[in-house]
């Protein structure tokens, strides 16, 4: 069943499609502690990875051909585990931070699903050794990611969710993910953090100096449902 | 760096090349002027994206290039960068080809390049500033068979590019001109449609691959841009060996002619076609 919503005029179909983007990922092995401090509030909690770390997924993605348009957006996703769920493993991922550089896009998403996109500079340089990902807000720089090509590998298709929070309601949204011509490596990143909150929020986390995993997925598709509500006794 | 804010005037925008610039352009905030002749395919170039503006134009309309340039530089300003995808092929012998469908070609690939140019300058040198894009090919180059109304127009590109180039060293234009092998795009697959012995039966690269060459052109400097692995090595084979080189291109074009021919015969024996 396909639902419709309108966003700034326009009418939107669920599921919203991606059918062409591009993305620059590194994912980081933070404290748990950390973690649940960030997280705590949601109600969610963190899912541990090696030695029962918690992990932190960052990612620059340029949206080329999707139902909401061109742009190019960051996201800080913690990783966390399925809602009142006794297994540690991660179930999806908490959408903690969405800056994009579109209007419409940045409408939609707070609208459709209460993710908590904002205007922000956002700009990606493809380079012959590595990829630069900058993050500005209001003049502020947040940060600089840079992706270094690692080696071809092959990516599965995923489906996870993704959990919103926005003015204090907690929405899931069921995500799929699929990509071709990606290229992988352990490490791989050098970040730098701005004067921002946000570079803040992620200093507080005690980000190692090394990724766990890094690379680009050039050619990602992906698929949005309608959002639902996560009722709040299914967070234990 | 990233092309940020700004006019960006992009041909060919309904489809392949032009259309995927468009949209990154768009993607990374800027106002783009998506250009074509197909209109319906310019309206998925512009599909949800509120910073490209669909204008109808044929290449080949000295009136309507420069028409479209005036509106541009009266509604936005100026153009600060300019991209000249737009593109034919027709495949065919020359001593078959129509000479109608070669001029077509001609006026296209490269007369369309050099009136969008030619309107687009003065206004980029009042500001001292601008980018010029022209897509010319491999086949700028490096001739290949069946393709010589294609490839006389991307020489043409070249020539035209390279002399517009040192003309202005003297200016902060940047000028690009892009020399891609075979590219995955629906033009490649309307080749492939008229004659698949033309491309020799090669694979071509990711467009995306051809746009990061392109940006890292312009920031380095570079006129001329090959992207894809060993294409910038075909060119200096044509420039310093023609001769062998030409013999490879006849061995490709006679595997792809087999490579077809074997397709032929594999669908009459399917369809019950057995030789006895």
């Amino acid at each position: 069943m396909t639902a419709v919503a309108t966003v700034m005029g326009e009418p939107i179909t669920f599921p919203v499609e991606v059918r062409d983007a591009r993305s620059w990922f590194a994912s980081f092995l933070v404290p748990f502690d950390a973690m649940s401090r960030l997280v705590g509030p949601t109600g969610l909690e963190p899912a541990t990875g090696l030695g029962g770390r918690a992990m932190l997924s960052l990612a620059f993605v340029r949206y080329i051909d999707s139902d909401l348009g061109p742009y190019h957006e960051v996201a800080v996703a913690p990783l966390v585990r399925a809602p009142g769920s006794d297994t540690p493993k991660p179930a999806g991922a908490y959408i903690r931070q969405l800056p994009v550089n579109q209007a419409f896009t940045c409408e939609a998403g707070r609208a459709l699903w209460g993710f908590p996109k904002f205007m922000a500079e956002i700009s990606i340089t493809e380079g012959r050794r590595g990829d630069e990902c900058v993050l500005e807000h209001e003049g502020a720089h947040v940060m600089t990611l840079t992706v270094a090509h690692g080696c071809p590998a092959p990516m599965r298709d995923t489906a996870l969710d993704a959990y919103s929070w926005l003015d204090g309601r907690l929405r899931r949204t069921k995500w799929s993910l699929g990509g071709r011509w990606s290229r992988m490596r352990p490490g791989g990143v050098t970040m730098a953090l701005g004067s921002h909150p946000i570079a803040d929020e992620l200093r507080a986390l005690e980000l190692p100096r090394r990724a766990l995993l890094s690379g680009c997925v050039s050619s990602v598709t992906m698929s949005f449902d309608a959002a639902e509500d996560v009722e709040a006794g299914a967070v234990a | 760096m990233t092309f940020r804010g700004g006019v960006a005037v992009v041909t060919g925008a309904a489809s392949g090349m032009g259309q995927l610039f468009a949209r990154r352009l768009a993607a990374q905030g800027a106002t783009v002027i998506a250009a074509d002749i197909d209109e319906p395919g310019l309206e998925t170039t512009a599909r949800h994206a509120r910073s490209v503006e669909c204008a109808r134009l044929d290449v080949t309309d000295a009136g309507a290039v420069k028409e479209l340039v005036a509106r541009v530089e009266r509604d936005h300003g100026g153009i600060d960068r300019l991209v000249n995808a737009a593109g034919i092929a027709r495949v065919g012998l020359l001593a078959e080809q129509d000479v109608d469908e070669i001029e077509l070609v001609m006026r296209v690939n490269y007369l369309g390049t050099m009136r969008l140019v030619k309107a687009a300058l003065p206004g980029m040198l009042s500001r001292n500033s601008g980018d010029i894009v022209n897509f010319a090919s491999l086949a700028g180059w490096l001739p290949t068979l069946r393709l010589g109304a294609y490839d006389a127009s991307k020489f043409a590109v070249v020539a035209f590019s390279e002399v517009l180039a040192h003309e202005q060293e003297d200016t902060a234009l940047r000028i690009c001109c892009v020399c891609p092998p075979v590219v995955e795009t629906p033009m490649v697959d309307g080749m492939r449609v008229q004659d698949p012995a033309s491309l020799g039966g090669q694979r071509g690269i990711q467009p995306g691959v051809v746009i990061d060459a392109i940006e890292r052109g312009l920031d380095a400097g570079r006129l001329f841009v090959f992207p894809g692995p060993g294409t910038a090595a075909l060119q200096r084979a044509r420039r310093l060996a023609p001769g062998p080189l030409w013999g490879f291109i006849r061995r490709t074009e006679r595997t792809g002619a087999e490579r077809r021919q074997r397709a032929v015969d594999h669908t009459r024996w399917e369809a019950g076609d057995h030789p006895v």
